[in-house]
């Protein structure tokens, strides 16, 4: 917990900032939002807004201001939009997909149903205002759903030129879901309102040029990426400037993406303005219940909206984002904006990202030995660089922001809280590292590929494997093959390279290559692009006698491969005077025998467990000397424990 | 109330054979109906050469596969459990008129003879406690998910589900195991029949409060000793056979300890009852009947 001395000192920073913004005028601030004085992304779009929240029907009644600069070399006469919020209505395809369910959470209310309507666009062009509102419709780009309304095109009556920068004044009228998938209301444990507000604008799609992502270099046109709303598809944006007043009730506390600038209270309503500068997104939150602690680390200024009965949770929370701040800064590179807000949300708004902004769940009286929270704040913080700073498409392929966070989520976690970095009890330690990895080798691991369009995964329910867990286990055996200090000036080129704008597959590859110096595309092609399983085995040690050994004797172990897939692989035997010798096999037979000068007691595959992929590690050890001291020692506890069962038991008789 | 809870223990070191009988029983089951897992891990790990090295620290990687084989041994082990349980509480119920009978009026008399004498009664009684038990855990979980779910709130849902139903359920067992001990005296002491014992013991706490005190003494004593098998766990990290067989000789020792405090525990209920029964037998002198117990007594 902070000190009080030291929570009164940021807070009378905090206000004096505060007073500081509100006497300038928004337009001419100079707010300090990024660690640069010029811009870090091309800011292709921009938006200013002003939403109302109505709390009694949960509604949003908003305009905005959206400029959007034509990046292509040729005119462009459209333009499309997400409407999110549509996706929580009836007959939507993120409705059919998901059941209405997502991670576990389901509506419970009467009616949880949400949406939001654009109610006028006005294009202010040079030659006069022109009402696109009766030109914009519904259009359907990844199913053929007809109910599905989470993107709409708008037919433009001229159009824009390479270059040109257009202005759009949109009003909105949206009402928020009740919370089952990141973004709506719902009731805290003290019974008062909670609302994460995001997804919930009218938002520009993604004008892909030609040499972005995968339109060719050579081709004609670039085109719009703009995905419906699927069960299993997250977000993908333009990198641009927000400024956003949010009016909520006068008890409500507001936090957002970005920096607060103005703050100001009239008439039983408080009205904040937050601004942030080269981002994708802007999501908020605003709650009666919310405590505002406030710390600091490096140039970042950390704010931790928390409820009153987690407060005892509240150290627990700005350490974990401490140590994600501090790794991230010496593997990846540097956190470039100057704020962090930390939020604890309820039910299904928990454990979500958005720039300078995430939402993190944890449930009263939280125990110290599970590291849930820290793993969720840790992961969601990572986010802040894979999806928040490099854009990577989310819904054509989520592994890059998924994948690579739950590798760095792992390697953190399991470097700041050592072999207990998810479950700590005495005698029962579990890693971050090894529930990723069982989960990708307990959910049949052969079934399906990692590079896949989220909503094209033949089975839904293998989407976590494939986005997060497997992703995780292929970067670790990658770091292993390569060597750490190698994995980590990929990670940093490939931030250094990308952030700020939208890798693909290809890029990532092509920076690991790079930086590797060798050809990697057999491993990529198996592990990315393929469903191939890793798994080998000692069949077999034995000892003889043949006639040409010198010593008189010879071993020899059988080893199998056992998957499709191939793996380098070391052997190390043991020999019964306790020497041990290492041997390499490139794993491409499906058996192989090697053969050993003396007596073998010991063979071991992958001895310094590099190969996280191998779905069978248990199979890779043969010993010709059996040791039952597991077995006793088990059974010798179990003994004891049945013995304690009796006596309760007979308490009851 | 010290000199009941001195009866208890000087019970105890008396019939150190008792003791040694409850403890004995216990220990030669477990050890009996875990040794197909010894039989099972040992197929599974000693030749992988895993051994040793899970013995030290624990591995989620390794044991998620070796569970793959070994489940099917450990769900015929647990699915033996209802059976043992059911053994166990029916040798509860007879071995502790057993005792009881052995420390009555401190003759010595034999523990079988009471098994033999009481038993059938012991186990109707124990049969109608039980039921009792299980009916007040059902309205006692029933209240409390109701409750919990009233609530609303992760507060309140903490603390009912997780602090208060659990407190009132393991109170509530508590104060009928403390009855149940008192019925099962009387069909020794006084040859109660099974409703009469029942009656009895139900209200025997609400009629002598002392009782309560007695019976939260050894509990307290009987918990301490039930969790130190577990601590001595955690105190005691066995990475090799010789530190395995050390700690499961430790527990061996606090489960011996466990079975003494059965015994003393049974010794002070039963000085206690006789306390009593001397009592009521003083205060109505002359108008017992030859033969009833002392409910019949207490009633006239």
């Amino acid at each position: 917990m902070l000190s009080a001395s030291r929570r009164h000192m940021l807070q009378a920073v905090s206000y004096s900032l505060v007073l500081l913004a509100c006497a300038l005028p928004l337009a001419a601030q100079s707010v300090v939002t990024t660690t640069a004085d010029a811009p870090f992304s091309d800011r292709r779009v921009s938006y200013v807004m002003d939403v109302t929240l109505n709390p009694e029907t949960r509604g949003l009644a908003g305009t905005q201001r959206i400029t959007w600069r034509n990046p292509d070399r040729v005119p462009v006469q459209t333009l499309q939009f997400h409407l999110y919020l549509n996706a929580f209505k009836p007959g939507s395809t993120f409705m059919n997909e998901s059941g209405g369910r997502h991670r576990g959470f389901v509506a419970s209310s009467d009616d949880p149903w949400g949406g939001t309507e654009i109610t006028s666009m006005v294009w202010d062009d040079a030659d006069g205002q022109v009402d696109l509102t009766d030109a914009i419709r519904f259009i359907q780009t990844t199913d053929d759903n007809p109910d599905d309304e989470t993107v709409v095109e708008v037919q433009l009556p001229r159009a824009v030129a390479p270059g040109e920068t257009i202005a759009l004044d949109v009003a909105f009228a949206a009402t928020l879901p009740e919370v089952v998938a990141r973004t709506g209301y719902a009731v805290t444990g003290l019974g008062n309102p909670f609302f994460l507000v995001a997804q919930w604008f009218p938002k520009l799609g993604v004008y892909e040029i030609p040499g972005q992502r995968y339109i060719p270099l050579d081709a004609e046109r670039g085109a719009w990426s703009t995905h419906q709303f699927h069960a299993a598809t997250e977000f993908y944006a333009d990198f641009g400037t927000y400024e956003v007043t949010m009016r909520v009730p006068e008890a409500y506390v507001v936090g957002a993406t970005g920096v607060e600038v103005a703050s100001e209270t009239s008439g039983g309503m408080t009205s904040v303005t937050y601004r942030a500068d080269d981002v994708h997104d802007f999501a908020w939150t605003a709650s009666p219940d919310y405590l505002v602690l406030t710390d600091t680390w490096g140039h970042v200024e950390i704010k931790l909206l928390l409820f009153p009965y987690h407060e005892a949770q509240a150290e627990r929370h700005f350490e974990a984002t401490k140590i994600g701040l501090e790794y991230m800064d010496r593997w990846v590179g540097e956190y470039p904006y100057s704020t962090l807000t930390v939020v604890d949300a309820v039910g299904g708004a928990g454990g979500m990202e958005y720039p300078t902004f995430f939402t993190v769940g944890t449930i009263y009286r939280h125990p110290a030995w599970s590291r849930l929270l820290e793993i969720i704040t840790v992961h969601e913080f990572v986010h802040q660089y894979f999806q928040g700073l490099i854009a990577s498409n989310e819904a054509e392929e989520a592994w890059l922001d998924e994948g690579i966070t739950s590798y760095l989520e792992m390697r953190i976690m399991d470097e700041a809280y050592g072999p207990g970095s998810m479950v700590d009890v005495p005698g029962l330690r579990i890693s971050d590292g090894a529930y990723q990895r069982l989960s990708y080798t307990q959910s049949l691991p052969g079934r399906g590929t990692i590079v896949t369009h989220a909503w094209e995964h033949p089975y839904a329910s293998d989407f976590g494997k494939l986005a997060y867990n497997k992703p995780a286990v292929v970067l670790k055996t990658l770091e292993s093959y390569l060597g750490w200090d190698v994995m980590e000036q990929v990670l940093k080129t490939y931030y250094n390279r990308w952030r700020f704008r939208h890798p693909t597959t290809r890029d990532f590859i092509a920076v690991a290559e790079e930086v590797a110096q060798q050809d990697l595309r057999w491993f990529f092609d198996q592990f990315l692009y393929d469903d191939v399983v890793v798994d080998y085995r000692v069949v077999s040690v034995a000892t003889r006698r043949p006639g040409d050994e010198p010593s008189g004797i010879a071993s020899t172990v059988l080893l199998q491969r056992l998957g499709d897939g191939v793996f380098p692989q070391t052997l190390r035997v043991t020999y019964d005077d306790g020497t041990t010798e290492d041997r390499t096999w490139d794993g491409e037979a499906e058996w192989h025998r090697l053969t050993f000068g003396g007596r073998v007691t010991d063979a071991y595959l992958d001895p310094d467990n590099h190969v996280w992929l191998d779905t069978d590690r248990l199979n890779n050890r043969r010993t010709l000397r059996p040791d039952d001291t597991l077995a006793r020692k088990i059974q010798l506890k179990s003994t004891a424990w049945l013995q304690a069962a009796f006596v309760a038991i007979a308490g009851l008789f | 109330m010290l000199r009941f809870l001195q009866a208890g223990r000087d019970a105890a070191m008396r019939y150190k054979g008792l003791a040694l009988l409850l403890f004995g029983v216990h220990l030669v089951l477990a050890y009996v109906l875990t040794q197909p897992l010894y039989h099972a891990l040992d197929e599974i790990v000693s030749v992988t050469g895993f051994s040793a090295d899970l013995s030290q620290g624990f591995d989620a990687v390794l044991w998620v596969e070796i569970w793959d084989t070994f489940a099917p041994a450990l769900y015929g082990f647990l699915g033996q459990l209802w059976w043992v349980g059911l053994l166990m509480g029916v040798w509860k119920a007879v071995s502790s008129v057993g005792v009881l009978h052995a420390l009555y009026r401190e003759h010595s008399m034999f523990f079988w003879d009471g098994i033999g004498q009481h038993g059938g009664r012991a186990l109707g009684v124990a049969l109608l406690f039980l039921m009792t038990a299980f009916a007040w855990s059902a309205g006692v979980l029933f209240v409390g998910v109701v409750a919990a779910t009233a609530t609303g709130s992760a507060l309140g849902t903490f603390w009912t589900a997780l602090v208060v139903t659990p407190t009132v359920l393991i109170s509530g067992l508590a104060v009928l195991d403390l009855m149940h001990d008192y019925a099962r005296a009387g069909l020794v002491a006084e040859g109660w029949t099974v409703r009469q014992a029942c009656r009895s013991g139900l209200a025997w706490p609400f009629r002598h409060g002392q009782a309560s005190l007695l019976y939260v003494a050894w509990f307290a004593a009987a918990l301490a000793l039930l969790a130190l098998p577990f601590l001595l766990e955690a105190w005691l990290p066995a990475f090799d056979k010789g530190t395995a067989w050390l700690r499961f000789g430790l527990q061996q020792g606090v489960f011996l300890l466990r079975a003494f405090v059965t015994v003393a525990w049974l010794g002070t209920t039963m000085a206690f009852f006789e306390h009593i029964q001397r009592k009521n037998a003083v205060l109505i002198a002359g108008e017992a009947t030859p033969g009833e117990g002392l409910e019949t007594l207490r009633m006239t």
